[in-house]
């Protein structure tokens, strides 16, 4: 089954690609899935009074795979920690045009995103966590 | 086929056959060379594995979460 023209698009222009410094503030950072699995998804968040001012992703994979991390940091920018929180996997399969065998691509990229708002939630929020190791999350790819 | 050589199963993830032929021109390795060579740049600079092997970090020593 040949990639949707939305996942190519993605892939030709990979919106917010790159990492944010280390020296940057207000990050938060999710890694999710396996060299194993041939997936690897790492998705930022710089967050800002609640809302998230800019993300970038850098991902390991198949098109797909870069397709649904480039468009989650798209629909994250702009968008309140709790509005983040709310995006699904299958919202990004439906854009996406994701066949059937690709799906655990864009359950990947929602993991990330939830990974991304949890590391945030632990360096800033009142229980502070630890400062330099981003979260992983439990759940399989 | 790799993976029955003993390569692990990350580095078998990041392989690629090729195939010629009798009829193969050299023109057409020379293509192929070129093109590999600028995806390979660019998958690079997609990955957050590329960015972790050079700022000196075992991608073998993380607990994978997909594992």
């Amino acid at each position: 089954m040949p990639y949707s023209d939305k996942v190519l698009e993605h892939y030709n222009n990979p919106r917010n690609l790159g990492s944010f410094k280390k020296d940057e503030s207000n990050i938060g950072t999710g890694l999710t899935g396996a060299p194993e699995c041939g997936d690897v998804m790492k998705l930022q968040i710089q967050v800002e009074n609640g809302r998230i001012v800019d993300a970038k992703f850098k991902t390991f994979g198949c098109g797909s795979a870069i397709a649904s991390s480039s468009l989650a940091t798209e629909w994250l920018k702009g968008k309140t920690l709790e509005e983040a929180e709310t995006i699904r996997n299958t919202q990004i399969a439906e854009e996406l045009s994701l066949p059937p065998v690709k799906i655990h691509c864009s359950v990947l990229a929602e993991d990330a995103i939830k990974l991304a708002i949890k590391d945030y939630r632990e360096r800033h929020g009142s229980s502070a966590g630890s400062p330099d190791v981003p979260a992983e999350s439990t759940a399989s790819s | 086929m790799l993976k029955a050589l003993g390569v692990s199963e990350d580095l078998a993830h990041t392989s690629i056959r090729f195939g010629l032929g009798r009829f193969s021109t050299e023109e057409e390795v020379e293509y192929a060379v070129r093109r590999t060579a600028q995806a390979v740049e660019k998958l690079r600079e997609m990955s957050p594995l590329y960015e972790m092997a050079r700022e000196g970090i075992d991608i073998k020593a993380i607990q994978w979460p997909g594992d």
